[in-house]
């Protein structure tokens, strides 16, 4: 099967006062799976409902393949959708639920039978067909919302926070298998998230969002390596952020740091340095440009990670992670450091 | 030990207001002095006692369809309101019920009456000659008796279908279903428990009508509880006991079969989480 593409054009929300969705533009690919994240209220949902058709956009244009969606009933997008309360019809049996879509596509019984038992198979659900669901677990009813979502293979498989009622356990294994299930059968992926881990290790591209606008939207790698605003860098892992003076001729200065670093873009006006791209200096290394020092102020033992928190003489902290050779004597709490970096991990962020 | 000495209060509270007094009107009903099934024999052998049994249960049981048949999409529609406006909506159909069975049932004299509201208008527009007679027939017992009990209806579904996960509704849209189907496929059968609830609640309060039929149906509208009262107030306690007894078993009776039919067709939500 092959997933459609999917594109937000310019589409708007509001809720009276309330902007939910503001300019929000969105581009898919065919199979890709991409990634709503964001924060409660952030407006994933309301761009999920509109792609839906359960809710109207205030004005933009939503497509499926160049096919204009304004006007056109939930029913006739042909989209499958998994909802955070798994959404399970409560008086049919696990069986029923996931040949409802089928039904309703007037399918031939004969061909529901096999779709379903399929379908149940792919969620490791064969035996529980003639169950209620209030007879399932929570992880078995939302393995069944997910076969009822692709039983009619849908090019468009939309998915709101349908893992957050779950325990940790459970959602990672139903990570890997929405994972599995996306590579087999090729559907075009819209999820909705709140948690960045999930979004991480299950996206082709995330779509960060705040206050219904997409700040961001990269692959995970460069979203965590090249986050282009003080916020991504802040919601996306953790990050020691630091203000830049005098960004010309490709160089800028790090006040706090009291060091000069390369900076090729001339709209920075700070840097993000992840705490484990920050290198702990041993012994002499004078050549090093990007040595600075501070005190270590507090340190946390992780096994094969130590955290060191430490203080610059601007008087700001920055937290450092590094792995433990065992052979060098690391600083440790109240003695100075010296630390370094790579200046091409320092990601430039344009506020 | 402790859980069941709680439970003492409330199981001398049933005795007192229920268990003796069904047990008194069984009493009275069955032993005049020692026991004997006199007053039953009386009241299955003269037809015009069960003429006015059956007919108790047949104006019931209509009272009680007609009621489902306008308060469900009554109810139907409120649900689907927007929530800021459902509480205005519930509280207009509550608002007759503060007022008194009597004070309706004489208002609907004024309005069904020879020289009532319906009458003077239709006689004035020039529909009619003459005045229609609406008052004191089977009609008028129907619609005053409707009109009583169609709020316990309303309530007793809407409360049923407010329970309804709205994403179900929207889960069967997105995989294919018209709004049409998605109320048959599954608001219909998710709100059928609370109908069937409020419709029998209805049919039992209805069985034991008559302010109604006394004040504004015909001499052939007279139901069961009419009877009894005229039995207690000629102080043949026995036989008005026994007709209670009739009643109260033929109730009995038709809700069990009504819900263990019920009990194979409709969902129970008991059982979800
Ligand atoms: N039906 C609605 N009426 C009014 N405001 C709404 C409605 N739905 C959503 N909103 C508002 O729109 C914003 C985005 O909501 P939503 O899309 O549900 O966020 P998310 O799914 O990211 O938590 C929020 O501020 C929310 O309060
Ligand atoms: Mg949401």
């Amino acid at each position: 099967m092959q997933g459609s593409r999917v594109h937000f054009e310019n589409v708007t929300k509001s809720f009276g006062a309330t902007v939910a969705l503001s300019d929000f533009n969105l581009d898919i690919a065919p199979g890709e799976f991409v990634t709503l994240l964001g924060a409660s209220g952030s407006g994933k949902s309301t761009a999920l409902n509109i792609l839906a058709g359960f809710s109207d956009a205030t004005s933009g244009e939503v497509f499926i393949d160049d096919r204009p969606l304004t006007g056109v009933a939930p029913e006739h997008r042909n989209v499958g959708m998994v909802f955070q309360n798994f959404a399970l019809f409560p008086h049919k049996t696990v069986a029923e639920n996931v040949a409802f879509p089928l039904k309703m596509r007037k399918v031939a019984q004969a061909e529901i039978n096999t779709r379903v038992k399929a379908a149940l198979d792919m969620v490791q659900l064969g035996d529980f067909a003639a169950r209620k669901p209030a007879a399932l677990s929570g992880g078995q009813r939302q393995r069944v919302a997910l076969a009822r979502a692709v039983v009619f293979e849908p090019p468009v498989l939309l998915m709101d926070e349908c893992l957050s009622a779950l325990d940790l356990k459970l959602r990672e294994e139903l990570q890997e298998e929405i994972r599995r299930i996306h590579r087999e059968i090729g559907t075009t992926v819209l999820f909705v998230t709140h948690d960045q881990t999930e979004a991480l290790t299950m996206s082709d591209r995330i779509a960060i969002l705040a206050g219904g606008e997409i700040v961001q939207i990269d692959a995970p790698e460069a979203l965590y390596d090249r986050p282009r605003t003080r916020f991504v860098a802040d919601f996306i892992g953790q990050s020691n952020m630091f203000d830049l003076a005098n960004v010309v001729d490709g160089k800028a200065s790090v006040p706090d740091m009291g060091i000069e670093i390369p900076m090729p873009d001339a709209n920075a006006v700070a840097i993000s340095l992840r705490p484990e791209r920050i290198r702990v200096v041993l012994g002499d290394a004078p050549t090093d440009k990007t040595i600075f020092e501070g005190t270590v102020q507090d340190e946390t033992f992780y096994g094969p990670v130590v955290a060191q928190m430490v203080r610059l003489s601007s008087g700001r902290l920055l937290e450092v992670r590094s792995q433990r050779s065992g052979h060098d004597r690391m600083p440790h709490t109240g003695e100075a450091i010296k630390l370094a970096f790579d200046p091409a991990d320092a990601a430039p962020l344009a506020d | 030990m402790r859980k069941r000495l709680t439970l003492i209060p409330g199981i001398v509270l049933i005795a007192v207001m229920f268990l003796i007094p069904v047990g008194i009107v069984f009493q009275q009903g069955l032993f005049d002095p020692v026991f004997s099934l006199d007053h039953f024999e009386r009241f299955a052998t003269r037809g015009a006692y069960m003429r006015i049994f059956w007919n108790t249960l047949q104006v019931s049981a209509v009272v009680a369809l007609v009621c489902l048949l306008i308060g469900y999409p009554i109810a139907y529609f409120i649900v689907r309101q927007p929530p800021s406006r459902r509480p205005f909506l519930m509280f207009l159909v509550l608002v007759p019920m503060w007022m008194s069975i009597l004070a309706r049932t004489y208002a609907w004299m004024v309005v069904l009456g020879k020289e009532g509201i319906i009458n003077q208008s239709l006689l004035a527009v020039g529909l009619i000659d003459a005045p229609i007679k609406m008052l004191f027939t089977t009609g008028a017992v129907y619609v005053g008796m409707v009109q009583i009990m169609l709020p316990i209806l309303i309530v007793t579904c809407f409360s049923s279908m407010t329970e309804i996960d709205q994403s179900l509704l929207r889960a069967a849209r997105i995989m294919g279903a018209s709004p049409r189907k998605a109320f048959r496929e599954v608001f219909l059968p998710l709100s059928a428990e609370g109908a069937i609830t409020g419709t029998l609640i209805v049919f039992i309060l209805s069985i034991g009508f008559f302010i109604v039929p006394a004040l504004i149906g015909g001499r052939k509208d007279v139901l069961m509880a009419n009877v009894i009262s005229n039995q207690v107030s000629q102080t043949n306690w026995g036989f008005a006991a026994a007709l209670a007894i009739v009643l109260l078993v033929a109730t009995l009776a038709i809700l069990t079969v009504v819900r263990t039919a019920s009990a194979k067709l409709v969902h129970h939500n008991e059982e979800a989480h």
